[in-house]
């Protein structure tokens, strides 16, 4: 509509918000929150949008919904890039947002979502629960609880929650949660169905490519490489050089015995996003390659970072490389303060078993097990604990389990499965307690 | 302090800086936490009838928004794992009289021996998504009717209906025409190709579902950047060059009559239907029950629209979800206080817009009955037509079937040109910040496209090729 009048209006509304545009510019509260407003990388990628929900913010400074806005630009930025640093720019948002309404609900499951990223599962926890005190159908809260309860060792809550959040809202988020639920639970088909409800509901690159890399590592945890390859040449040809994709192409060709196209995977993958787990990959596709140095420089960061960041990984990777037993065991100890889901449990079974605890092993074991999750690592570390303990049977059926599951889980734990296996029954109870020590 | 402050955080966070340039952590495996829905995401929905005769209802609902016309390789599609629906409740009631549901299903991709180089061009051994066959969909309508006493009368009255492919460029068209690929039953996409998709709705009228302009014209930017409006000439039409997915029906009028009988020409409220559009995701159990294979769960709404702006203009940000998973006749009790109160008042006043009018604020912040009596055509098209009572207010476009249309009775498309019969937008504005007193304007005012003269109305879609919005380089 373009009459005279309609003209003048608009002319002293452009007008009347130049002038607005301006003014809050003086009250801004910028300087108290330069990590929400630092320049992002790639400002012209997956820096963009929070480029402008920067400059959307400038604009309205007061609003709370304009800062949790900016704040989850970070945090889907820092997913994209898979670079946890930036973080910081959506927990400075989240402190923003709070001092301007503590009670937002949005602002408090922004806090929260950070809350976990920095592995504080029960801050988590506490925020996701006081929004849902208020207000029980926030799904965004739900998922938080759920990620936060499954975290902290309480499957069955954490399943609770994710039901109401899909009950709520299907899409992405809360099939995602119950593609990984089940499989944590052992329906690896129900968790396939559920991720492939996932991607169909996925409009955003980043995400979408998050559940293929999953499917793809579910598939690859049964064993089928050739699909799950196929699975992230997908996820890789709708968001390039994705990292969690890099690094399971690495996995991939690893498994199927081509080192020299893991390396460069791998490389291309810990260039991008240097996690513990990526350097550990690496470090054995160079040694498969018969690149011992470059290994041992793999592995060497491996304990740098995991000793600064990731001790669960550290943990993880000290046991079954079979070395440094006592701060293998000491990391895992202290990750339990935080952490009870089955991961963790696995982990200390593992670190127990090195140090020749092997009752307590068993126990660990146990409740790493208890879901009868289909994972390789988990039934060998489950099969080796109770052959330990005098088990032979029941023990070498779990190693034999997890090799027919997936032969090429880890290169060094699968060839121990293997020799484990090769042992006569009567030597095998004695190898890991006793040699251990 | 403040000053203090910002200083500790600064020397924080140059500290965190420091360290090597970027933090590392241990991989999550936290699933996203947001995500964006578009193939269950409603855009817009344009209903009228006939004029004159007043004997065919003209429904358009439009799903995903923003749809490039070059993104490929997955061209976008209308989703099977939803439900799509157009809702028409009658009188006085908000509870569905009529229900048209719309199922959709993708042909499987046929799977190819890679190493038989005899093998014909089509299946899963392609690269080129169009030759393969995956973008060969169709869908099922089933008119669901409400009768007296909650009784539900369910029946599929068009199955196996071909969906229009997506538009993506001259060399498709010829190739895959020539290679005898369905659907592309044309060397051209053109007018008539696309309307080789239209299909009867048994004898009760007629159904469209494709790709197709975004008919809808606004300043996006300008109107998102806290309505810094912008003179036309200088506001940018932020849906231009944009298709959508839409499903478009004809139905004769006497199909949602409650007798049945043609609606006539006297206006009142047992002539007027309201309309909404929404899609729905299936639940699922997030741990099955041995032996259930298939996600089969309820239906969950996830995603409504009735009239133009509702959601963005007056729910509020916090809302939003309630408001996509709930229905027209709950939003008094859910969402009354923001039709009342409209909180874009308060910010229109925050950032200027009334000082610069010179007008006070204060009457419209508040106490907006007048809002309702719009929505439920008290006074249109003549002073005390109709008279739905203001617990019957809900999200739905009213159209009384024995008037001709014209906004908010109705929403119509003018056939044959560029523009809506209202600019929905300037009238939405003008009526939330100042009653219809003053004319406030987004500066755009027509289409990028000519409407089509006859069914489906909206216009081709863009071309993938040649009319996406890259940009050549030197």
């Amino acid at each position: 509509m373009s009459t005279t009048l309609s003209r003048f209006a608009v002319a002293s509304i452009c007008a009347a918000s130049a002038l607005a545009c301006e003014a809050p510019a003086r009250t801004e509260p910028a300087p108290s929150h330069p990590l929400a407003l630092q320049q992002p990388p790639q400002p012209t990628g997956p820096g963009l949008p929070v480029l402008r929900e920067q400059e959307h913010l400038r604009r309205s400074p007061g609003s709370p919904q304009a800062w949790v806005r900016l704040g989850q630009a970070w945090i889907a930025a820092a997913r994209e890039m898979a670079d946890p640093g930036l973080y910081h720019g959506a927990a400075d948002c989240a402190g923003a947002a709070l001092e301007l309404a503590p009670a937002d609900p949005q602002a408090l499951v922004l806090r929260g979502m950070v809350s976990l990223e920095a592995h504080r599962f029960d801050e988590a926890r506490r925020l996701s629960e006081q929004v849902l005190q208020r207000d029980p159908h926030q799904p965004l809260a739900l998922g938080l609880l759920s990620d936060a309860l499954l975290e902290l060792g309480h499957f069955e809550e954490a399943v609770d929650a994710a039901q109401r959040m899909v009950d709520l809202k299907p899409g992405l988020p809360s099939y995602a949660r119950a593609s990984w639920l089940r499989w944590l639970r052992g329906d690896v088909d129900g968790a396939l169905e559920a991720a492939r409800l996932a991607i169909d509901a996925g409009g955003s690159q980043e995400p979408r490519a998050w559940l293929r890399v999953q499917v793809a590592l579910m598939r690859w945890n049964r064993g089928e490489t050739a699909m799950a390859d196929a699975d992230l040449d997908r996820a890789l040809a709708e968001f390039p050089l994705y990292p969690p994709a890099l690094a399971a192409k690495g996995r991939m060709a690893l498994a199927r015995g081509d080192s020299s196209a893991a390396v460069r995977w791998l490389e291309q993958a810990h260039e991008r996003s240097p996690l513990v787990e990526t350097a550990w990959l690496l470090g054995d596709a160079r040694s498969a390659l018969g690149d011992t140095a470059g290994a041992e420089q793999a592995w060497t960061e491996v304990v740098r970072t995991g000793r600064a960041v990731d001790r669960r990984t550290l943990a993880l990777f000290y046991a079954t490389k079979d070395r440094d037993h006592d701060e293998a065991l000491r990391l895992a100890e202290e990750e339990r303060r935080i952490r009870g889901d089955l991961y963790t449990e696995d982990v200390y079974a593992w670190a127990l078993y090195r140090a020749g605890r092997i009752a307590q092993a068993r126990q660990a074991s146990a409740r790493a097990s208890r879901l009868g999750t289909p994972d390789a690592r988990l039934l060998y570390h489950a099969g080796a604990i109770a052959m330990a303990a005098g088990r032979a049977r029941e023990g070498r059926a779990l190693v034999r389990a997890a090799l027919a599951l997936n032969p090429h889980f880890d290169r060094s734990a699968a060839a121990e499965a293997r020799r484990l296996l090769a042992q006569r029954p009567a030597a095998s109870m004695l190898t890991r307690s006793d040699l251990a020590r | 302090m403040k000053c203090m402050r910002g200083t500790v955080s600064l020397i924080v966070a140059l500290a965190l800086m420091a360290v090597g340039g970027r933090a590392k952590a241990s991989s999550h495996r936290e699933a996203p936490a947001i995500s964006s829905d578009p193939e269950a995401d409603n855009t817009d929905l344009y209903a009228w009838v006939a004029p004159g005769s007043h004997d065919k209802l003209f429904v358009i609902a439009n799903w995903i928004p923003l749809e490039e016309p070059s993104g490929g390789p997955n061209f976008h599609k209308f989703s099977d794992d939803v439900l799509y629906e157009i809702h028409v409740v009658r009188g006085h009631s908000l509870d569905d009289a009529v229900t048209y549901q719309f199922r959709f299903h993708t042909a499987a991709v046929k799977r190819v021996d890679t190493a038989d180089l005899s093998a014909p061009p089509g299946g899963g051994k392609e690269f080129f998504i169009q030759l393969t066959g995956a973008l060969n969909q169709t869908y099922d309508v089933t008119r669901v009717v409400y009768g007296p006493s909650g009784r539900r009368d369910s029946r599929v009255v068009a199955r196996n209906v071909p969906v229009a492919p997506p538009r993506i460029g001259p060399r498709t068209q010829a190739v895959a025409n020539a290679l005898g690929l369905a659907p592309y039953t044309s060397p051209v996409y053109d007018d008539a190709f696309a309307a080789s998709f239209i299909r009867p709705l048994g004898d009760r009228g007629r159904v469209f579902a494709g790709p197709r302009d975004d008919g809808f014209y606004v300043d996006l930017g300008g109107i998102f950047d806290l309505a810094n409006l912008r003179p036309k000439g200088v506001a940018q039409d932020g849906v231009a060059g944009f298709n959508v997915h839409s499903i478009a029906l004809e139905i004769p009028t006497t199909e949602l009559t409650a007798d049945g009988l043609p609606p006539g020409t006297k206006a009142g409220d047992a002539t007027t239907i309201g309309i909404w559009a929404s899609s729905s995701r299936r639940k699922v159990s997030i741990l099955r029950r041995d032996g259930s294979t298939r996600s089969d769960g309820p239906w969950v709404q996830v995603s409504r629209l009735g009239l133009p702006l509702v959601n963005e203009a007056i729910i509020g940000y916090q809302d939003k979800d309630l408001y996509n998973r709930t229905q027209p006749k709950d939003d008094v009790a859910n969402f009354g206080a923001y039709f009342l109160n409209p909180i874009v008042v308060r910010d229109a006043e925050a950032v200027g817009i009334y000082a610069a009018l010179g007008v006070d604020p204060t009457p419209f912040k508040s106490g907006r009955t007048d809002i309702l009596d719009v929505i439920n055509l008290k006074n249109i098209p003549t002073a005390g037509a109709h008279s739905i009572p203001i617990s019957a207010t809900g999200d739905v476009l009213r159209v009384d079937l024995a008037t001709d249309s014209a906004f908010p009775n109705g929403r119509p498309i003018l056939p044959g040109t560029d523009r809506e019969q209202a600019d929905v937008t300037d009238v939405l504005l003008s009526l939330l910040l100042t009653k219809g007193q003053v004319v406030i304007s987004d500066g755009v005012d027509h289409n990028d496209a000519t409407f089509l003269n006859q069914f489906p109305f909206l216009a081709l879609p863009w071309q993938g090729f040649d009319q996406g919005h890259g940009k050549t380089t030197p």
